[in-house]
């Protein structure tokens, strides 16, 4: 700690704001494509009609709402770093809360989309809004649709303004050491004429702290939200109670890994950062991905638990046919990726190891994109009537809608860390003793 | 076709995505024209059906039909409830008639065709050509062959007239369906050489004897009716019914015992049961000696030592059977086999001895059903380089007889062959000259299919304008005027009719003038009354016949079977309806297959759904094995009537061929354009015919079968998979995988012991349905208060007196699963009604159906005999008081209306599929995309019905267009609907009156009688609470072996 100063935390992350080089591009171009791969699939979905995708009878929802409940629950762990663990003092958010935020805002732009493009009208979604329209057509309060546009809607516009809120000091240090005019004048303009005087920092210290608060709910609501989409309905296998905070510490799980996932490639591609993103605070994460992993195994056998302890047939055939049907593959990768692969972080050696931890993360959310299917598509696939059971099989537009989805992501967090300070610069100032004159 | 993004379409594309590349898009929909007529008559009133009386001429029972036309187009065909055959209700075949109008592949007009290239011509030069090859004919007193069709009618008069007037003998009527045999043994037995009427309802035992009765033989709808008399649960009475038969049919799973035998093996059970009843019989003196010397060898040991059937059974088959004439055996079909006239005269046998002619078996009504021996037409047909001119009318030969049969040389060596079809078909592929006749909807006819029963057939409409066509009588006119025939001097065929209903209505002694006789006649579609009965005596000639007490084997049995959606005839087989729906035992679609008892196969090493090659002694088939527990194991069947190679629509699919590169579909993917679905059975079997009828043998000997190493693509409609949680106990044997319902209780059973009182019934259903909950609640199997009430609380805090629910109408169904015989003409009559899509097999195969109306088919063993019992219910939108779909909807798009039905507005809707999700019957289907409807199919479509886009989510709506059109109707009265003024298209066609449906707020209603008066309702899930409106009706079994 002692080699870092306020000039090198300034030098380390306006660093990352340099012109980018081949690397970048490059990385640029493939995610480009990948998100072209995503247009040119949706564009022929709107044309064509949803024939294309593994959606079937009685399997209406697919990797659409999967995509869509994964990209929520990544956008989780940014929210949740910022805002609960702000207000809980927790020492190891500051140097990565600013790009898991900026993942939140982007995750839930993207999950935004995914509601848009798996139904059939894509080009009427905004029905789904109330608003006022000669026919008066009004929208049903009763569906739990209609609550997720609502949850999400607020979630993001909440997690955008903490976002903003949160850079204004930094991209205020940005501005000052911008050389170009131009740029000073739009990091001038960002950063709405904050200078750093007493009176701002109280403002928004307190302004921050509101949001803090604001915030904090939203994680915990939204994803409950999401959840009762599935719980609200009569399907077995959806229709349980204990989905809100399941699917909550869900999305806190898949939130952290995708966190590890960004941050340690984000360390590598700037070697400045390495020093303030230090491995105690990979390993926070870590410990956060062990605790949600085991809640996340608890909830799983609580409901096959449940499945028994009920003695309702539907139930019991359907928490039968997870482990044992023909999409078990899905099922039992899921079990490896969500409960076992993280049991490993118990051991602080493989903690606090760089390459694992990354391992880990990608396979975390590998698995919870499986959980979500499996959630989704099993519980469709063999509810009420055996007659009517059907089985999932991918389609090429829905792969590449989702490949096009993480395009999308990537090509904002790719914009962003060239464009915003990606770690709080201001915050890991306060972490630091301040530089005072007496102790040199 | 215009290349490039259309307005909509950009806006589709802009408005979602402003970023999306504008990569395709070459869909235009074509210009349609609402209304056919540039000026109507006067009279003529726009959304307003007119109705007409005819008759179908599917096949040759000729039941009456009530056509629905709007904007002068036909849009759906009905039964006519006046008629004796039909009684109101049509088959699935009759469902799809309007399909054969609309058909892709009706000839366009007249054309010459050499060698396989064909040349329009118009009809003056096609009428010349043949005017001057019959001045030519009867130049040099040549000689003519004509096959028609088996009718009845004054056609068949004009017809022989023309081919006596040309010197020859008589004229041909071809039908593959074996009934000459019944005739001939009539003729044997009975001195009468006719089909008799066969009165069911009066029996209270059935027997058949792999007739199936509810799917093709001889007259089936009107069967079905009388069947469910006889066999439905009513006032404490329900009659037995067995089936004895080497394949267990549609018809034979409806039995309450199907008894296996291996084919052949009928004939010798039948006078088994025979030899066992003798003894009581009222039979006297010689002949009862003259029978039990010829009863004699077989003895109960000796049909046991056979047909492998116990002797206990047989005993007990005599016991059910020995009621005093209260019984009756039927017996033929496909199945018969080539001894068919031995099987009738031994069935004979066995109803005279039980006592059952003159009582359930009625002579003198004397059907016209089936055509000439098929011996004797392939015959004429071998023989056709004999003719200087052979007509062939809309009739198939080249396709329904075994090519062993060698019709198609002799076709082809023929001088010339004039095909009147209306289809290009495989026959009329073989003409010189092809004059296409109109559909006999665009025509005039009638028929006679029995004694007493006088049916007429109107045009219902214009002829298409797409076809250029003539009406077969007018064509037979103008050819008996150009041949210089005398008594062809009538202006039309019209006239010609008119004429010969002179004498009908004297006939029917009306003493009207003949302008009222036949507007009435038109009216109600013909003239009916009874026949007079006929007494028939026994003739000892019937025990000259030496059946066989033996049975040799030979290989593997194959029969090629008739089913109510494919006839061996073929006619209805390029119907897209009757391929999409799904046959009810095996659900599959769009394809044939081979049915196999699993036990023979995995000594075979084949697996369900293995491609297999099956070798008859003529020919081999590739098929798609099946595995049925209800087949003789030594046998095989395969439908007959399927692999025809005319033009269909195709609906292929890129769908579900590909999960990472793209598959880029084009309208040329739903082409008009010859190819096969499935393998035409009747084609490699070995030609043979039952030497005493002529009728044409659908069994072959000496068959093999063996896998190909490959997997069949083979798709069925059941979801029930092997890997869950009940098929713990199911068999899987080969892959077959569990078709149970697993204890859901879709269909529930119970017993004549329950019904009678005699025994206590388990209780059904959920445990916990009836729990209290801690609230004080009138009803505490509910939190909320009933619907009606609700909202009448709500409309009066608000200070409004509406919305009024179920006041005075709340529609409900009833489905007596103890009538329901699984037949799928009501599904057929669903997709004609409510313009579902057809969607081809490859959608199909990954859940892309689109039907509003299934037949579930639960397979499940009896415990006591192992044999399989099949349950049918037909599963459709239940309208639930309290439904899953409504309240998931975000944006209404599907609501509860006042009237109970769970209303869809399509335009609203978005497409998010939860409704779907949330039902938990599994009623709604999605439109993947923009269903088309491929010319000239699309003129059928039912104006009152939307079309629907993709995108939007569609379902069952109780034929919601015909209460719309009732309730105006009702209202411009100002009264309300009375009961059964609607019906909808299910009930409408059901013939065995399965579905009621009605107003269940009126008390006189006929559903509301039965619901509130039935101890056998149910309600299919009802732990769930969705609160369905259709009520179900158990089946009752006789006795308690099975719940």
């Amino acid at each position: 700690m002692s080699n870092i100063t306020y000039t090198s935390i300034n030098e380390d992350v306006l660093h990352s704001l340099k012109p980018p080089g081949k690397t970048w591009w490059i990385s640029l171009g493939i995610i480009l494509s990948a998100l072209g791969l995503g247009i040119f699939a949706w564009t022929y979905q709107i044309m064509h009609g949803m024939e294309w995708s593994g959606i079937n009878h009685p399997i209406g929802w697919g990797v659409y709402i999967t995509d869509f409940v994964f990209w929520i629950g990544i956008g989780h762990a940014g929210t949740l770093i910022s805002a609960v663990l702000f207000l809980v003092r927790a020492p190891f958010r500051t140097s990565i809360y600013r790009a898991s935020e900026a993942m939140t805002v982007f995750a839930v732009m993207t999950a935004g989309l995914f509601p848009i493009i798996h139904i059939g009208r894509a080009w009427n979604f905004y029905w789904l809004l109330p608003y006022p329209n000669q026919r008066q057509l009004w929208i049903n309060f009763k569906s739990p649709l209609l609550w997720d546009v609502f949850a999400v809607s607020t979630y993001m516009s909440v997690s955008i303004a903490f976002f903003i809120l949160g850079l204004i000091p930094d991209l205020a240090s940005v501005r000052d050491g911008c050389k170009s005019k131009l740029k000073r004048f739009f990091y001038s303009i960002a950063s709405v004429g904050f200078r750093g005087t007493n009176h701002q920092w109280l403002h928004y210290m307190r302004g921050y702290l509101l949001f803090a608060a604001i915030a904090t709910p939203l994680v915990f609501s939204v994803h409950s939200i999401v959840s009762w989409d599935f719980a609200m309905s009569s399907i077995p296998g959806w229709h349980t109670t204990i989905f809100a905070p399941y699917f909550v510490a869900g999305a806190i799980f898949s939130g952290c890994a995708m966190v590890l996932t960004i941050m340690i490639p984000l360390r590598v591609a700037f070697p400045g950062f390495k020093e303030i993103i230090k491995v105690r605070d990979l390993e926070g994460m870590a410990e956060m991905i062990l605790m949600t992993g085991i809640l996340v195994t608890y909830a799983y056998s609580i409901e096959f638990f449940i499945a028994y302890y009920s003695g309702a047939k539907f139930e019991r055939a359907l928490f039968w046919f997870r482990p044992f049907g023909e999409l078990r593959y899905f099922f039992w990768l899921m079990v490896f990726c969500n409960c076992v692969s993280a049991l490993p972080l118990w051991i602080k050696k493989i903690r606090t190891n760089i390459p694992a931890l990354f391992f880990i993360s990608i396979l975390v959310n590998v698995g919870m994109w499986l959980e979500r299917f499996n959630i989704v598509v099993t519980s469709l696939a063999h509810d009420f009537d055996p007659f009517a059971w059907s089985m999932y099989k991918f389609e090429w537009v829905e792969i590449w809608i989702t490949v096009g989805s993480f395009g999308w992501f990537f090509m904002w967090f790719f914009i962003f860390v060239k464009i915003m300070p990606s770690l709080a610069v201001a915050e890991l100032k306060e972490a630091l003793h301040p530089p005072l004159r007496r102790s040199q | 076709m215009s290349k490039g993004m259309k307005r909509r379409d950009f806006f589709k594309v802009a408005a979602t995505s402003g970023a999306a590349v504008a990569v395709v898009g070459c869909t235009e929909d074509p210009v349609e024209k609402i209304i056919p007529m540039l000026v109507p008559p006067s009279d003529y009133v726009p959304a307003v059906s007119i109705h007409f009386a005819t008759t179908c001429q599917e096949c040759a029972a000729n039941c009456g039909l009530i056509i629905r036309t709007r904007e002068g187009r036909a849009i759906k065909a009905e039964g006519n409830p006046e008629h004796p055959l039909s009684g109101g209700g049509i088959c699935a075949i009759g469902q799809s008639s309007l399909q054969g109008m609309y058909s892709p592949s009706r000839a366009k007009s007249p054309a010459t065709q050499n060698d396989g290239s064909s040349s329009l011509i118009g009809w003056d030069k096609g009428l010349g050509i043949l005017s001057e090859k019959l001045e030519a004919t009867k130049a040099k007193k040549g000689k003519v062959l004509y096959i028609g069709p088996a009718r009845s009618g004054s056609i068949n008069k004009l017809i022989d007239r023309f081919v006596k007037g040309l010197g020859s003998a008589k004229y041909l009527r071809f039908d593959s369906s074996p009934t000459n045999s019944i005739k001939q043994a009539n003729q044997i037995t009975f001195n009468k050489n006719e089909i008799p009427d066969y009165q069911l309802e009066k029996a209270k035992t059935l027997i058949s004897f792999g007739a199936d009765f509810l799917e093709s033989w001889v007259y089936p709808v009107k069967l079905t009716k009388s069947y469910t008399e006889m066999h439905a649960f009513k006032h404490g009475v329900k009659g037995k019914y067995y089936h004895v038969s080497p394949h267990m049919s549609l018809t034979g799973s409806n039995a309450d015992e199907w008894v296996s035998c291996p084919s052949g093996g009928e004939a010798i059970i039948a006078l088994g049961i025979a030899n066992q009843l003798l003894g009581k019989s009222k039979i006297s003196g010689s002949e009862k000696k003259a029978l039990r010397d010829y009863l004699e060898e077989f003895s109960a040991e000796q049909v046991a030592s056979q047909t492998g059937v116990r002797t206990s059974k047989l005993e007990e088959l005599a016991k059910e059977f020995g009621k005093n004439g209260k019984s009756i055996a039927i017996a033929g079909g496909n199945t018969a086999g080539a001894d068919a006239t031995q099987l009738q005269v031994a069935v004979n046998i066995l109803n005279y001895v039980a006592g059952n002619i003159g009582q359930t078996i009625v002579f003198g009504a004397d059907y016209r059903i089936g055509g000439d021996s098929t011996e004797e037409i392939v015959q004429a047909l071998k023989d056709a380089g004999k003719y200087d001119i052979v007509f062939i009318e809309n009739v198939n030969p080249a396709y329904a007889l075994p090519q062993d049969s060698g019709v198609v040389e002799a076709l082809k060596g023929a001088p010339f062959v004039v095909s009147l079809s209306t289809e290009r078909d495989e026959t009329s592929a073989l003409a010189h000259l092809h004059l296409p006749t109109s559909h006999y909807f665009e025509s005039w006819g009638d028929s006679t299919p029995r004694n007493g029963v006088f049916g007429l057939q109107q045009p219902v409409m214009a002829k298409l304008p797409m076809f250029s066509t003539k009406e077969i009588g007018d064509l037979i006119l103008l050819a008996g005027s150009s041949a210089g025939l005398s008594g062809f001097d009538a202006d039309n065929y019209q006239e010609y009719l008119k004429e010969q209903w002179q004498a009908v209505q004297k006939k029917m002694g009306d003493r009207s003038a003949f302008q009222t006789f036949w507007t009435d006649s038109l009216k109600k579609g013909g003239q009916y009354r009874d026949f007079s009965s006929d007494k028939v005596s026994f003739s000892t000639k019937a025990l000259k016949q030496k059946v066989k007490s033996s049975l040799s084997v030979n290989g593997m049995t194959l029969l090629a079977v008739n089913t109510t959606l494919h006839h061996s005839n073929g006619a209805a087989a390029n119907r897209s309806w009757l391929m999409e729906v799904p046959h009810p035992i095996t659900q599959i679609v769009w394809d044939s297959w081979v049915e196999i008892h699993p036990k023979t196969a995995v000594k075979l090493g084949i697996k369900h759904g293995d491609l297999v090659e099956v070798k008859t002694p003529k020919g081999s088939l590739e098929l798609a094995a099946y595995f049925y527990y209800g087949i003789e194991e030594n046998t095989l069947v395969v439908p007959a009537g399927m692999g025809r190679s005319v033009p269909f629509p195709t609906y292929k699919s890129s769908h579900g061929k590909s999960i990472i590169t793209p598959v880029i579909e084009t309208k040329s993917d739903l082409r008009v354009e010859g190819f096969k679905v499935g393998e035409n059975a009747a084609g490699v079997l070995p030609f043979k015919t039952d030497a005493q009828s002529g009728d044409l043998v659908f069994t072959s000997g000496g068959v093999s079968i063996k896998p190909l190493g490959k997997k069949a693509y083979l798709v069925t409609m059941d979801g029930q998979f092997k890997d869950d949680i009940e098929a713990l106990e199911a068999d899987t044997l080969g892959l077959m995988g569990d078709r149970s319902q697993k204890g859901r209780g879709f269909v529930q059973t119970t017993t004549m012991g329950n019904m009678l009182g005699h025994s206590e019934e388990k209780a059904h259903g959920h445990h916990l349905r009836h729990r209290l909950y801690t609230m004080d609640r009138k009803d505490n199997t509910d939190f909320y208060d009933p619907r009606e009430e609700d909202v009448a609380y709500h409309a009066e805090w608000a200070g409004k007196k509406k919305p009024k629910y179920y006041d005075p109408y709340k529609w409900e169904m009833s489905i007596d699963l103890d009538r329901c015989t699984g037949c799928s003409a009501c599904v057929v009559a669903c997709y004609a009604e409510n313009n579902i899509p057809v969607v081809g097999k490859d959608r199909n195969a990954v859940g892309r159906e689109m039907s509003w109306l299934r037949i579930e088919r639960y397979i499940e063993k009896n415990e006591e005999t192992g044999t399989p019992e099949i349950y049918y219910t037909p599963e459709m939108c239940n309208q639930c008081g309290n439904a899953g779909c409504e309240p998931v909807c975000p944006v209404y798009a599907t609501y509860h209306n006042e009237d109970g039905i769970n209303a869809m507005i399509y335009n609203r809707c978005v497409g998010t599929r939860y409704c779907s999700n949330n039902c938990v019957y599994k009623q709604r289907k999605y439109n993947w995309r923009s269903y088309e409807f491929p010319s000239p199919l699309h003129l059928q479509l039912n104006p009152a019905m939307t079309v629907r886009e993709m995108g939007v989510m569609e379902k069952c709506n109780f034929c919601y267009s015909r209460i719309r059109e009732m309730k105006d109707i009702a209202k411009d009265q100002g009264r309300v609907v009375a009961d059964s003024e609607i019906k909808t298209a299910c009930q409408q066609t059901c013939n065995a009156k399965a579905i009621t449906f009605g107003n269940i707020m009126d008390k006189q209603s006929q559903v509301n009688k039965i619901v509130s008066t039935t101890k056998r309702g149910y309600k299919q899930l009802e732990e769930v609470n969705f609160k369905p409106s259709i009520t179900y009706l158990k089946k009752v079994k006789h006795n308690n072996r099975k719940a």
